[in-house]
């Protein structure tokens, strides 16, 4: 992690901050010079579950060196210190404040002494179930201030938990079922509005792909997937209007697309026939192509095809006879790359194919790891891993290296979906 | 009256039994309802034989149904045989050709019989790439039975990938206890023959 912690001691406290002089308060701070900005996040006795939550939020963006205040500090009050975080090396600083129905925050930026962004946001300062998506879409506000580019902690990873399908917040909390028991439900997807996920739920010997709205409860079968056989890998198209899935019949497993707008219209789009499967598409972020794997080559491997079936070809290079499977490729938000993960010698890893330079990286090296899926920015992954023993969910952020278990539950976990930003809250 | 019936039957049967030849004595006297002692015993004698006849037919039905019942369970096992599959492969091996063999023998001697063929996967292979590949030796199950002249809408395919497994653990003989096709009947079971009969 190439990571200095730095312990500071309450000397250097300036005495205008601390409320009475003995309070011993200890400052850690984790840095990497020169490529992420520090950060504090400080707040008012009553917010200490809305600062853990941004402070834990602005941390896993891995855009920031967060300085904490370790469990011991004690609370901080008083007016902010600007002087103390600049002894630290801390460029921002955000000041949490109780304020009428929610919280106040400024984001302070240390070095010009100015306060760069405030908001007033209403919301429920305990930090629970399904409120905390407020919080995390104030992180989000803070980090697209400090960098430009708009975080991922107001989002959610839908996955599959035994029989079910679940969400948990991107921080790994606030875990809840969404399916309900009435079959194996696997292989989430969400919609790029984030208001609908689509699941394959398999029941009395069919595999249906059942969409249901997260705000409403209402569900409905995907026409098209409850014909018969086995409907899998269901994904939407960036306009929400199509949805793309693999059906397992008879006469094969083959892509098919359904017009789920307009009910209707199921379009076949490959022809592999008993010889060759092909499934788990994934669209290019225009809309304009499908990624999927298909074992047509021998083991699967990783094509591509325009959306209405067309032009099929090999998208990630593979040695005929000689590169290992490679399966659930997930096409990246911003278009520039696909991850997925192929057998290699010792074992199952992720790899990033990026079209830039035409590479194809291995980003893990331990344990199995399967099923990668993007965060909305483009550079962090979700995948299923062995590296602790049994399947968990970890997320790793291409550009430091980082790798984080998303949470710790008891049971079969696995195929992750990483949703959109959160728009609206969910029910 | 069945159950009183019943036991003046079984009244004569001792009678017929064990007074052989005596009958001018007999050793209970009949029920105070009968008239004609001679010719109610007469009658407790014949309608002894028939309950007799009776039984021994009913016994003979039943052993012979016991016998069916253990024929049609031993039809049935066969169909349910499991067959085995080798890691990533769908070809059917050849200890499980003899079964598919037999059981394709046995649908011919039933036409009514039809099943379901459920393909499965361990654990290792890719999650949803499983649920295809356990269709694919369910197909390939059923394919074999075709080839024998077994029509094809007589046998249903599905396929629960890696998703219920016979053996959770993680190991060599869980893996190939779970590599799967299982059997079952939909229709057609409540009588089955035996082929060649």
């Amino acid at each position: 992690m190439n990571r200095v912690a730095l312990l500071l001691c309450a000397a250097i406290l300036a005495p205008s901050l601390a409320q009475a002089q003995d309070d011993r308060i200890r400052l850690g701070i984790q840095y990497q010079a020169g490529v992420r900005p520090g950060i504090v996040v400080m707040a008012q006795p009553g917010l200490d579950s809305v600062r853990k939550i941004v402070e834990r939020d602005l941390d896993f963006s891995d855009r920031f060196e967060i300085a904490f205040l370790e469990a011991d500090a004690g609370t901080l009050t008083g007016p902010f210190n600007p002087a103390l975080f600049k002894t630290l090396g801390v460029t921002w600083g955000v000041e949490l404040q109780l304020a009428e129905g929610g919280v106040a925050a400024r984001l302070h930026h240390l070095p010009s002494g100015e306060v760069r962004e405030q908001w007033l946001r209403m919301l429920d300062v305990r930090g629970e179930g399904d409120a905390r998506m407020m919080i995390h879409r104030l992180s989000d506000d803070i980090t697209e201030t400090v960098t430009a580019t708009r975080g991922i902690a107001a989002t959610r990873i839908f996955f599959s938990l035994e029989k079910d399908v679940w969400r948990v917040d991107s921080d790994g909390a606030n875990a809840q079922r969404v399916s309900r028991g009435t079959g194996i439900a696997m292989s989430p997807t969400v919609s790029p509005d984030g208001q609908r996920v689509a699941f394959t739920e398999l029941r009395d010997y069919a595999g249906v792909v059942v969409l249901q709205n997260l705000l409403s409860g209402a569900r409905q079968q995907v026409p098209g997937t409850n014909v018969g056989g086995q409907s899998i890998t269901p994904q939407f198209s960036p306009n929400g209007r199509e949805m793309t899935f693999a059906r397992s019949t008879e006469e094969g497993t083959d892509l098919f697309a359904v017009d789920i707008a307009q009910s209707c219209c199921v379009r076949r789009l490959t022809t592999g026939g008993k010889l060759a499967a092909s499934f788990s598409p994934t669209y290019s972020p225009d809309g304009r192509r499908i990624a999927f794997a298909t074992d047509r080559g021998g083991s699967a491997q990783i094509f591509v095809m325009d959306a209405d079936g067309s032009n099929q070809r090999g998208l990630v290079p593979f040695d005929y006879g000689q590169t290992g499977p490679s399966h659930s490729p997930d096409w990246s938000p911003d278009g520039s790359a696909i991850a997925f993960h192929r057998d290699v010698a010792g074992g199952r890893q992720i790899h990033v194919h990026e079209f830039t330079t035409g590479r194809t990286r291995t980003v893990t090296t331990s344990g199995r790891n399967e099923d990668p899926s993007w965060a909305p920015d483009a550079r962090h992954l979700v995948f299923t891993s062995t590296r602790t023993g049994r399947n968990q969910l970890w997320i790793l952020d291409l550009e430091s290296g980082r790798m984080r278990q998303l949470m710790t539950l008891t049971g079969k976990v696995r195929l992750a979906a990483w949703s959109p930003r959160v728009g609206q809250p969910t029910s | 009256m069945t159950q009183r019936f019943a036991s003046v039957a079984l009244l004569g049967l001792a009678l017929a039994v064990t007074a052989c030849g005596k009958k001018e004595e007999p050793v209970v006297q009949p029920p105070p309802m009968a008239g004609d002692g001679a010719r109610f015993n007469q009658d407790s004698a014949d309608a002894a034989a028939r309950a007799a006849a009776d039984r021994a037919a009913a016994e003979a039905a039943r052993a012979a149904a016991v016998a069916a019942e253990a024929a049609r369970a031993a039809l049935v096992n066969e169909l349910a045989e499991t067959i085995h599959f080798n890691y990533d492969q769908f070809d059917i091996g050849t200890a499980d050709r003899d079964k598919l063999t037999r059981k394709a023998a046995i649908m011919r001697a039933n036409p009514a019989l039809r099943i379901r063929v459920v393909g499965h996967a361990d654990e290792r292979g890719s999650d949803e790439y499983n649920i295809a590949l356990g269709m694919r030796r369910a197909v390939a199950a059923k394919d074999f039975m075709v080839r024998l002249g077994i029509d094809g809408s007589r046998v249903e395919v599905a396929s629960l990938g890696e998703e219920v497994p016979l053996d959770p653990t993680a190991n060599e003989a869980a893996w190939a206890a779970n590599r799967r096709g299982e059997f079952e009947i939909i229709a057609g079971g409540q009588s089955l023959v035996p082929p060649g009969s």
